[in-house]
């Protein structure tokens, strides 16, 4: 299990395109995927539970990969939320 | 612990409240579903006084204080109201006696008046608090009134949980909360789950994107929230597995330590889960009406071979 506490970069939050675009990657793996933010948590392979937590730039979030393929699925969500833009 | 703000429980129509004064300590706090009927209080007995919960003052603590002298009232209004009181509440319409409105003023204490009698304030007061102040989770997953049984779906991401939601909506059955479903612990048996207010009755279908239920089929297809009654567990059919045929041992799963009995349901294509749903959702109630099919059914086979025992003894 990896678990990582993390800022988001985005500079427009997860707003629809990259939260699809997170979901898609987290779908291809067989890793659990979960996503926490003030208390709340969500299946981050399920696109509406992400756009609820409604996370702005600066916001910190708490991501937990379980499974088979943890590593190469926490490395390809990682890639995505560091990118700048 | 969730708190609850002053300011949030005057926004609630059905406790009827108007604030008098008070307005800088609308953001006082409260942590108990509990009320202090304060009569030992005005009577100068300050031992164990729960001065954390809101004070109500009923017909009994007015009619004391109206028959008191104003200098008494004074005395006894300044004492009680130096301790830190979250809000004080005059029930039957009562108008606060003017040094109560003073000294409330100048401590920051906020006096509201309701016009329900003190019976029916307490009584709505604390199913209203006990759900506001209950313990909290998400979970993922797909919640349903079926037949006025709460059934929430649960199972991997794209097994088919939205997709089977749509069918028993379809079918008249009503939705609460697609995706993400907010539960509260209302005591030890109750679980209630809600939808969150941005997700709403959003719901997103893989190919089509996200639709809006309530705008789509109207009231009818929706709920704002349910009693968790029953889980329902999608999964992929595995083939070596055994599933249960006979139904006689119940499964549980746990939320917010309150058990919820559990059905998994395997899904393969040409399986109609919907209609599945339904049956599971009748068969539960007509289990907590005290008909158990399956004991039912298997206690006449039992008979039957004991019979036949006997016969050939």
């Amino acid at each position: 299990m990896i678990i990582k506490t993390l800022k988001v970069h985005l500079v427009d939050g997860l707003h629809a395109r990259p939260a699809a675009e997170f979901v898609r990657i987290a779908s291809k793996f067989k890793s659990s995927i979960v996503v926490e933010h003030e208390g709340m948590s969500v299946n981050g392979k399920s696109i509406m539970g992400l756009l609820m937590l409604g996370l702005y730039p600066g916001s910190e979030v708490k991501i937990i990969v379980s499974g088979e393929d943890e590593e190469e699925a926490f490395k390809s969500l990682m890639e995505l939320l560091e990118k700048n833009n | 612990m969730p708190r609850v703000k002053i300011s949030e429980l005057l926004e609630i129509k059905d406790l009827m409240f108007e604030l008098i004064t008070g307005k800088e300590g609308l953001k006082n706090e409260i942590d108990s579903v509990d009320i202090n009927r304060p009569g030992l209080a005005l009577v100068g007995f300050y031992d164990n006084f729960a001065y954390k919960r809101i004070q109500v003052i009923g017909k009994g603590e007015y009619a004391f204080l109206q028959k008191c002298s104003i200098d008494r009232q004074n005395q006894i209004v300044s004492e009680f109201l130096r301790f830190p009181i979250p809000a004080i509440v005059f029930t039957h319409n009562n108008e606060p006696p003017e040094c109560v409105t003073r000294e409330a003023n100048k401590n920051r204490i906020p006096v509201l008046k309701t016009a329900l009698s003190t019976h029916d304030f307490q009584l709505r007061y604390y199913s209203i608090l006990s759900e506001l102040l209950a313990e909290e989770i998400t979970v993922h997953g797909v919640l349903m009134d079926v037949f006025g049984v709460g059934v929430l779906l649960q199972g991997e991401s794209g097994i088919g949980k939205s997709e089977t939601a749509l069918e028993l909506i379809e079918r008249g059955h009503r939705l609460i909360s697609d995706d993400v479903v907010r539960i509260k612990s209302l005591s030890e048996n109750v679980l209630m789950g809600y939808t969150d207010p941005i997700i709403e009755y959003n719901m997103e279908l893989r190919g089509i994107g996200i639709i809006n239920i309530k705008n789509i089929y109207g009231v009818r297809a929706t709920k704002n929230k349910t009693q968790i009654d029953l889980v329902i567990y999608l999964e992929e059919w595995k083939y070596q597995h055994e599933y249960d045929r006979i139904g006689l041992e119940q499964q549980y799963s746990e939320i917010l330590n309150v058990r919820i009995p559990k059905i998994v349901i395997p899904v393969r294509p040409g399986r109609n889960v919907p209609i599945l749903i339904e049956t599971a959702a009748m068969n539960f109630r007509l289990k907590s009406t005290g008909y158990d099919s399956a004991k039912i059914f298997l206690d006449k086979v039992q008979k039957k071979i004991f019979s036949k025992k006997a016969d050939n003894i």
